[in-house]
């Protein structure tokens, strides 16, 4: 009874340390793997904020009233000559 | 045998003390520099950019903003090609200008200082071009060229290019070739648009990646803070195309042009010129960089002829309908004969018509009614020989003649405005007490601080009053009277609520005025009882006439047309 105790206690050992051993050397490749996973993330962050970056460059050219004068005028828009005021109960149209 | 023993002890210790003196080279006199080689081996160390802060219209468009741009650097150990051969490649890509009959020439000049910038000696790390485009990066990177590498830079855009340069400044470089504001918003809040620079710190494998478990030492970088201004982008457009063409139209040197709310102080638009592209502020003269409506003097004319009435009105020295006691010919004051513009005289005239007719003689008699410590108090309160305060770099204040200094014909001619300067910035403030019903205000171009995640309004300044109620009502309609009816009358848009007054001032050199030159301004705001903005218009040596009602009366009215539809402002009939 005590030898079979004995066996059981070493079987358990031997399994803790195969254990150990096993998740060292998983963590140990995870570590190492991880680092080219976290450079690749941060690869694609950079990515994503140079894009970021490009894009907020092209809304400021193209929110530029100068551009868009120019885009107006080359799409025909004419700036009004000459306004009107036209006081209230005045008939603009009216059908006869 | 003893001998045998004695030489191999012998060989030992000479062995022993060549270890000693090999470790002592590699760890003492070499440790330093290998240390270091080691470190950037197994560290990796990068600058994290703080980007610059915008520069906002008031509808949160951009004034001014950051583009993406790239350090251009080559690192020696690691290149591989000759580097002559790298100069050639690279000089297509980096040379400046777009001049295509000099093309072979500057490409040979850009290689030859990308040569001489990679053979420096003792160099490891070079920068052979700072602020390049993506898509120039881009082509670099395309070529594949072992050694050269990028690192984060910005460029500064402004997309209105000329528009509002004066009041934006530029971006210039400092001693050190970092980027520093010149100017305008970039000078005064330089510290808050840069932000601070961070850094990581952290150990990589032989390959470079990073090791999860190093050390890392990281500070972050601080981003530029955003500024929202005042400056309404459209009014801003319009004031300069308006300001360009009146320069043509009536043959002036130069012009500015302001446009402030008069409750808030807050500043439209402005726009001055000549100017320049703050995008390329290195191909400009250093003279075109100074703001002309914050640091420019001129002797105000006639303008200046509403803010001694409005003291005049306030200390109930005159009401509107006093009659004016000397208007009936030419005032002698001690050796002098102050005469009226048009040598017209009117005996009858009350305050009233002392502006509508914009008389001298009338006015130099109010400043004297005034005297000269209440003439100094009043012209003190409206700002005039001190900083307004405006959150601009370079804002300059010509001095005001001390109190108890003043005597009889200081006062009679500073009446008329002559024999002060004023800054356009302080005639506007000065004048915008009176649009806002006797409250200064301070001027301001920035409204509101916004960072990432948190915004901060700019106190709200609650003014200072320095005129009743009732004086700056009156002056504000003896204003609307010489709009209506005053020498720029055949200017005046009919039906709409105008308070107005033209300035056509001599030009002082060496002791006398100029016969010929004059500076020709109109100031004023609209709707009358509760204005939405008011305006300044000066014209320096205007050719087509000397006057301001034939120059920057029209000039003004012609962009308040466009304001008052912007604004939504309508005839009162």
């Amino acid at each position: 009874m005590k030898q079979i105790n004995r066996n059981k206690k070493l079987y358990i050992s031997w399994f803790v340390f195969g254990l150990v051993f096993l998740l060292t050397i998983f963590f140990t490749i995870q570590t190492a793997t991880s680092g080219a996973e976290f450079a690749e993330v941060e690869s694609v962050k950079n990515n994503l904020i140079t894009e970021n970056k490009l894009l907020e460059g092209d809304v400021i050219k193209l929110s530029s009233l100068k551009n868009l004068e120019e885009n107006a005028q080359e799409l025909g828009f004419l700036k009004p000559s000459n306004i009107i005021y036209i006081s209230d109960g005045y008939d603009v149209a009216k059908a006869e | 045998m003893h001998f045998r023993l004695k030489l191999l002890a012998s060989f030992f210790l000479i062995a022993f003390l060549l270890l000693i003196g090999r470790l002592f080279f590699w760890q003492v006199i070499k440790g330093k520099s290998l240390a270091s080689q080691a470190r950037s081996q197994y560290q990796k160390s990068e600058k994290i950019t703080a980007p610059r802060g915008n520069i906002l219209g008031n509808d949160g468009s951009y004034l001014a903003g950051r583009e993406e741009a790239y350090l251009v650097y080559a690192y020696l150990p690691e290149i591989v090609e000759e580097h002559n051969l790298i100069a050639d490649k690279l000089a297509p890509l980096l040379a400046d200008g777009e001049d295509e009959d000099n093309y072979k020439a500057r490409i040979s000049e850009e290689a030859g200082r990308i040569k001489t910038a990679l053979n420096s000696d003792g160099a490891v790390w070079v920068p052979l071009k700072h602020k390049v485009s993506y898509e120039i990066k881009v082509n670099i990177e395309a070529l594949k060229i072992e050694g050269i590498g990028f690192e984060d830079e910005e460029i500064r855009v402004y997309p209105e290019a000329s528009s509002g340069a004066h009041l934006l400044g530029f971006v210039g470089k400092d001693d050190d070739g970092g980027d520093i504001g010149y100017f305008g918003l970039e000078g005064f809040y330089d510290q808050i648009l840069s932000g601070k620079h961070g850094y990581v710190s952290r150990e990589s494998d032989a390959v470079g990646l990073p090791i999860l478990f190093g050390s890392l030492r990281e500070v972050n970088a601080v981003n530029g803070v955003d500024l929202l201004t005042y400056i309404d982008k459209t009014v801003q457009h319009t004031v300069e195309n308006a300001l360009i063409k009146g320069l043509e139209k009536y043959g002036a040197a130069s012009g500015t042009v302001i446009v402030m709310d008069p409750k808030t102080g807050g500043i439209l638009a402005q726009a001055s010129y000549p100017s320049y592209d703050p995008s390329f502020y290195q191909k400009y003269s250093d003279e075109l960089f100074k703001n002309p409506a914050t640091s420019a003097s001129f002797e105000p004319g006639s303008v200046f002829k509403i803010l001694v009435m409005a003291g005049a009105l306030d200390a109930e020295i005159v009401k509107p309908d006093t009659k004016c006691l000397v208007c009936q010919g030419p005032l002698p004051v001690d050796k002098y004969t102050i005469e009226t513009w048009n040598k017209v005289y009117r005996p009858d005239s009350n305050m009233i018509d002392v502006i509508v007719n914009s008389d001298n003689v009338g006015m130099a008699w109010v400043a004297q009614e005034l005297g000269p410590d209440r003439l100094y108090d009043y012209l003190d309160k409206f700002g005039i020989g001190k900083l307004t305060g405006i959150d601009l770099q370079g804002e300059w204040a010509p001095v005001l003649r001390e109190k108890g200094t003043w005597n009889i014909v200081d006062v009679a001619t500073a009446g008329f405005g002559q024999g002060v300067a004023v800054t356009p910035i302080q005639l506007i403030r000065g004048a915008g007490a009176i649009a806002n019903d006797g409250v200064i205000v301070k001027p301001k171009v920035v409204k509101k601080l916004e960072g990432v995640g948190w915004e901060e309004e700019i106190e709200e300044d609650e003014g200072e009053r320095i005129l009743s109620k009732k004086a700056a009502e009156d002056i504000t309609g003896m204003m609307i009277e010489a709009a209506k009816n005053g020498e720029a009358k055949w200017t005046h848009l009919r039906g709409f609520s105008v308070a107005g007054k033209t300035g056509t001032a001599q030009i002082p050199i060496a002791g006398h005025y100029d016969e010929e030159k004059t500076i020709a301004s109109f100031i004023g705001f609209t709707p009358a009882d509760d204005p939405k903005f008011i305006m300044l218009v000066t014209l320096r040596e205007p050719t087509s006439s000397p006057w301001a009602s034939e120059t920057a009366a029209p000039l003004w009215y012609s962009i308040a047309k466009d304001l008052f539809l912007y604004f939504g402002i309508q005839p009162e009939k």
